[in-house]
């Protein structure tokens, strides 16, 4: 059905597959962009994945402007205003991002205070309310699969003074190149793969199920869950397979496309608030919440999990199963890819796995009523169902 | 050269900024009427800091609601002389803004629609939102609250007396706004946009 009113806006231009980093320089220069500062994290530099990237750069003959290594786990936002400030001393002109989603969303924090000019990013917090204005040319290069951030509108920015993390949604926060590069994920170890995949998945679905829903929105979720699905155990199983590993690197883009314009739900509202509180890893939450949050919304979206259903179990378990059952059988579905994953490489299923209490649920749910997330679930949600679905996955 | 509006488009626009106008009104005697009457209300705005301010715009250049917590009550404040909130939902036009306070669209239909933009915590919108919900649940007839809510909120009171509330609210100046600029919790300077404007 298509909305009464929808927007959809995926900017980026994808550069996926075989030499993608070797084409960064020409499409840096047709940014305009001359002396970009290179933004990574301390572990991809100590094992040479950053180094593929400069090598890409040095030999397309693009000139370093400056190169800041120092990025925690979590984008802070110190780290935000000094890498802007070294920027600016820099006189560099452009962003290349390369790491997961904490660098890639300092990458565009860092560009939110360049471009807005704003010496503070707590001066433009907030949700679709940033204009245009300095251009900062800004590519992507993701080392893991899941986030989505190279193609997604969102950044979350870490507040030490406040203790919170900043949500800021935007479409000038989308990256304008992503390059997508098996040479950056080969890395990876399974566990990490299984995790980031699965949050990749709980992307994709939320995105499908969400009331910022759309057509465009949803041909991007479907493509992500195939992708996923035919892949992700391959890409745990074998880290070098090319062929599994650029498949979830699309994945992870297509589902970050598709959420960042229909947005995710419960599940994420949840994640969120283990995060902040119990400090669940973000792809682990999503692991354990997402056929619990599936269950939970199943009242109000037996028809969509039924579509999903064709993507996830393949056509001919979609035509032996009852239309009704569809929907139970699409969380089943999920259920049992999560189980496979365990057996092949540990991840969690349980909260308790993952060294959360029970004593720290009443917060958790607190915590979660207020996240961004909860306002486009289709099913309303009160603070006793949160407890409810952290009760289950406990 | 700025496009010369049309006749009809401009008595639309005028109709809307009145009718816009008079609910946002009777929207802030909801909230405070409803903080002594109903515990949901009353547990969110409780759990707002001092001084917490809330902006609810309707279009850059459109009505504006302007309100405070202070010293466990409801403050609202003048939108001509202040600048400075904490939170503030603007709708992108009062046309979406005119939709969500008739009733024909809900809040979370309408950030579905990418009717408002947000400037701040979007955590202390969701509040906001929370507490929007269960006063459209007492304003609005239930057959347009089914329509815009997920789930409608059941009622801890009556709609009469919520309704004769505000009246006698409105009628004993209580929702008369300050006459001067107050100090919201978080002093933010998001607020540019109007100052130039």
């Amino acid at each position: 059905m298509i909305p009464k009113y929808y927007e959809f806006q995926s900017s980026a231009k994808i550069l996926s597959g075989r030499h993608a980093l070797e084409n960064l320089p020409s499409e840096l220069k047709n940014l305009g962009a001359q002396k970009p500062m290179i933004l990574s994290d301390e572990i991809l530099e100590k094992i040479g994945t950053l180094q593929i990237v400069l090598d890409a750069l040095a030999q397309g003959g693009v000139s370093e402007g400056g190169i800041y290594t120092r990025i925690p786990a979590d984008s802070s936002l110190q780290v935000v205003h000094n890498i802007a400030g070294e920027y600016r001393r820099l006189g560099c002109d452009s962003l290349v991002a390369v790491g997961g989603g904490s660098v890639i969303d300092t990458a565009k924090g860092v560009r939110m205070v360049l471009s807005q000019d704003v010496d503070d990013l707590l001066d433009i917090w907030g949700c679709e309310n940033l204009s245009g204005a300095v251009r900062i040319p800004f590519a992507a290069v993701p080392t893991t699969s899941g986030t989505g951030s190279e193609s997604t509108l969102v950044a979350v920015i870490k507040n030490e003074a406040r203790r919170l993390k900043m949500e800021f949604i935007s479409y000038y926060l989308q990256p304008d190149v992503a390059v997508l590069d098996v040479r950056m994920t080969q890395t990876l170890p399974p566990r990490t793969t299984a995790s980031t995949g699965m949050d990749a998945l709980c992307h994709a679905i939320e995105a499908y199920t969400c009331m910022q829903k759309n057509p465009v929105s949803d041909a991007y979720a479907m493509g992500a869950i195939q992708l996923i699905v035919q892949n992700l155990e391959q890409a745990v199983k074998k880290g070098k397979d090319p062929q599994a590993r650029l498949a979830m690197a699309n994945a992870s883009m297509m589902a970050g496309a598709a959420f960042s314009n229909s947005m995710v739900g419960v599940i994420h509202a949840i994640g969120h608030a283990l995060g902040g509180v119990c400090h669940v890893p973000h792809g682990d939450a999503m692991t354990i919440l997402l056929p619990h949050g599936m269950a939970f919304n199943h009242r109000v979206l037996k028809d969509e999990y039924a579509r999903l259903l064709y993507v996830l179990a393949g056509e001919e378990t979609f035509i032996n199963t009852p239309e009704a059952a569809r929907g139970k059988e699409a969380i089943r579905q999920v259920w049992l890819l999560r189980r496979r994953l365990h057996a092949l490489c540990g991840l969690p299923v349980r909260l308790r796995e993952c060294g959360v209490s029970k004593s720290d649920f009443a917060l958790v749910a607190k915590t979660a009523m207020n996240d961004g997330a909860m306002i486009v679930n289709p099913r309303e949600v009160s603070y006793e169902d949160v407890l409810m679905i952290l009760e289950k996955a406990y | 050269m700025e496009f010369e509006i049309s006749t009809g488009k401009k008595a639309g626009s005028f109709i809307k900024r009145r009718i816009s106008r008079i609910v946002l009104y009777v929207l802030y005697g909801g909230i405070c009427e409803l903080y002594s009457l109903d515990s949901r209300v009353k547990d969110e705005i409780d759990s707002w800091p001092e001084g917490m301010t809330y902006c609810l715009a309707c279009s850059e250049k459109g009505p504006r609601l302007f309100f405070r917590k202070s010293q466990n009550q409801l403050q609202r404040l003048n939108p001509r002389i202040q600048r400075y909130y904490d939170t503030a939902i603007t709708f992108r036009s009062l046309d979406g803004a005119f939709d969500v306070l008739t009733g024909k669209m809900g809040i979370a239909q309408a950030y579905s629609a990418h009717a408002f933009s947000l400037h701040g915590d979007i955590g202390t919108a969701m509040e906001l939102t929370r507490c929007v919900d269960v006063v459209e649940s007492y304003l609005f007839p239930r057959f347009m609250t089914k329509r815009i809510l997920k789930k409608v909120p059941g009622k801890e009171t009556s709609t009469l007396l919520v309704y004769a509330r505000i009246l006698i609210g409105a009628l004993r100046g209580a929702y008369t706004p300050s006459a001067e600029e107050k100090k919201p919790y978080h002093i933010k300077s998001m607020h540019k946009k109007y100052e130039e404007s």
